[in-house]
């Protein structure tokens, strides 16, 4: 018993109730998480979720330049997200556009309650992310490259922040939206979460949600943000496990 | 009545943990450094190993480019600028660190008649200790005294400050050991330079060789005794 919606000739969800990749309502896309993944840079990451794919690089604490940006009491955070030209269908001119600058914005807010920035004053941490291709969600993985790559390079944090996109189909609440659904559902609201304390470090909605269902969509948004959570953990920790394996299988030499 | 606590614990000695990770529950531990207090539990901070002992939390960082002065901290620079009175050392920190003429010396100057330049000038080595470090202003180094001073031989290499402790090793067993076995003197300084200076290449390019392998598998337990293997191997024992 599902509604079928079809909108600009895309069947967002047929009868069986799955959507126009075949996912069910509370189905990820798959998730490909790597880091280290950039030689030169302090700390890396590359998430995938399904086509989209997002490089997130950290610089720092490093010596701030020019001197008048400097904070006396904490580290200044840079977020610089871009797309590629080529990250989209049609060639993404190059030069920064208005949403551009305002996602980097949003991520830095996003992950700058994470990061114990008044551990390094009159210091600055360089993020640059980078959607290779994107198909809706960029902003969450983003957020969750972008953590990662933190913890990758050492920087102190409350916890990894975590981030999904939920958002709704006429009555039918999905989450992890892909690009079709972004434009054509009926609402789509990204949430970035430290699971660790409960804060929501971000939260916007894009669309109409009637109050019922937006419980729905944030109870979802908890429980894959808690599996992606676990995903991170396990990003994060695999890189020292196989060089502890490899030694243990070669006898410790 | 002996009052008891209750003090769960969620990963083993030596586990590797990754910020926001519940490490512990209960006020009774202390946190020694790597992670911070949540109403009752105890997060890790960082990406790292942890180490528990009786009641003590730690938990050493894996990763990290950066070195941020500590008072009393040996460090290794590079001498980027000078004024009639000091110096400015690069000592890979956020900051620069600033070194007095008087400091170098152990006597006073009088800029005036001498020029700082004649002692030390951009592009030399020094080594250092750190004086003072504190949030407002930059760090001050001192650089007279035993086993300071400018480095004039040998070769330096660098190695993420992070990783010091563990070229170091528990009581500095594994820099004494790698001394012993090659013969050479080394100096390991807390922001990441290790400055060599061994009998012949070869040697010097077994000390270097063997602190990149403690670099990558700085967190898996029993790296001394590998290590001094390779050495033995790659060195002999030493005549």
């Amino acid at each position: 018993m599902f509604l079928v919606v079809i909108k600009n000739g895309i069947t967002l969800l047929d009868e069986k109730g799955l959507r126009n990749d075949g996912r069910r309502w509370n189905e990820l896309r798959p998730l490909k998480m790597s880091v280290g993944v950039l030689k030169r840079a302090d700390g890396s990451a590359v998430v995938e979720s399904g086509k989209t794919k997002v490089l997130a690089a950290v610089y720092g604490p490093r010596e701030i330049h020019p001197k008048h940006l400097a904070l006396p009491d904490k580290a200044l955070l840079k977020v610089a997200y871009r797309m590629a030209s080529f990250s989209v269908e049609e060639r993404k001119k190059p030069q920064p556009s208005r949403r551009e600058i305002e996602l980097s914005k949003v991520i830095k807010e996003a992950l700058e309650p994470a990061i114990l920035v008044e551990k390094f004053p009159r210091t600055v941490i360089e993020i640059y992310v980078l959607v290779l291709q994107a198909d809706g969600g960029t902003r969450v993985a983003s957020i969750n490259a972008a953590s990662l790559a933190l913890a990758d390079a050492g920087i102190p944090m409350k916890g990894l922040v975590t981030a999904i996109a939920v958002g709704r189909i006429g009555n039918q609440v999905i989450v992890d939206l892909n690009d079709a659904e972004d434009k054509y559902g009926d609402a789509d609201m990204p949430i970035a979460v430290i699971p660790i304390t409960g804060e929501i470090t971000l939260f916007q909605m894009d669309g109409t949600m009637p109050p019922d269902l937006f419980d729905k969509c944030l109870d979802a948004a908890m429980e894959a943000i808690h599996k992606i959570h676990e995903m991170q953990r396990e990003a994060l920790r695999r890189r020292y496990l196989k060089i502890k394996e490899e030694l243990i299988k070669g006898g410790g030499k | 009545m002996v009052k008891v606590f209750e003090m769960p614990i969620f990963f083993k000695n030596m586990d590797i943990v990754v910020p926001g990770d519940i490490i512990a529950q209960g006020k009774n531990y202390k946190i020694v450094e790597g992670a911070f207090r949540y109403n009752d539990k105890i997060i890790s901070e960082v990406l790292g190993i942890l180490y528990v002992r009786e009641n003590t939390i730690k938990v050493v960082p894996l990763e990290g480019n950066f070195y941020i002065p500590k008072v009393g901290d040996v460090v290794i620079g590079i001498v980027i600028d000078y004024n009639p009175v000091s110096w400015s050392v690069d000592i890979r920190a956020p900051y620069l660190a600033r070194l007095d003429a008087s400091d170098f010396l152990g006597r006073p100057i009088d800029p005036n008649r001498e020029e700082i330049t004649r002692y030390l000038d951009v592009g030399d080595v020094i080594i250092g200790k750190v004086a003072m470090a504190e949030r407002a202003t930059n760090p001050q180094l001192i650089a007279h005294g035993r086993g300071l001073g400018k480095i004039t031989e040998g070769k330096i290499i660098a190695v993420p400050p992070k990783k010091v402790p563990r070229i170091l090793g528990k009581n500095q067993s594994m820099i004494k050991m790698i001394k012993e076995i090659t013969k050479s003197e080394i100096k390991v300084s807390n922001n990441g330079f290790v400055w060599i200076k061994a009998k012949d290449v070869k040697i010097e390019s077994a000390i270097i060789r063997v602190i990149r392998k403690i670099i990558r598998e700085a967190h898996v337990p029993g790296l001394t005794e590998r290590i001094r293997e390779i050495l033995l191997k790659s060195v002999g024992s030493g005549d």
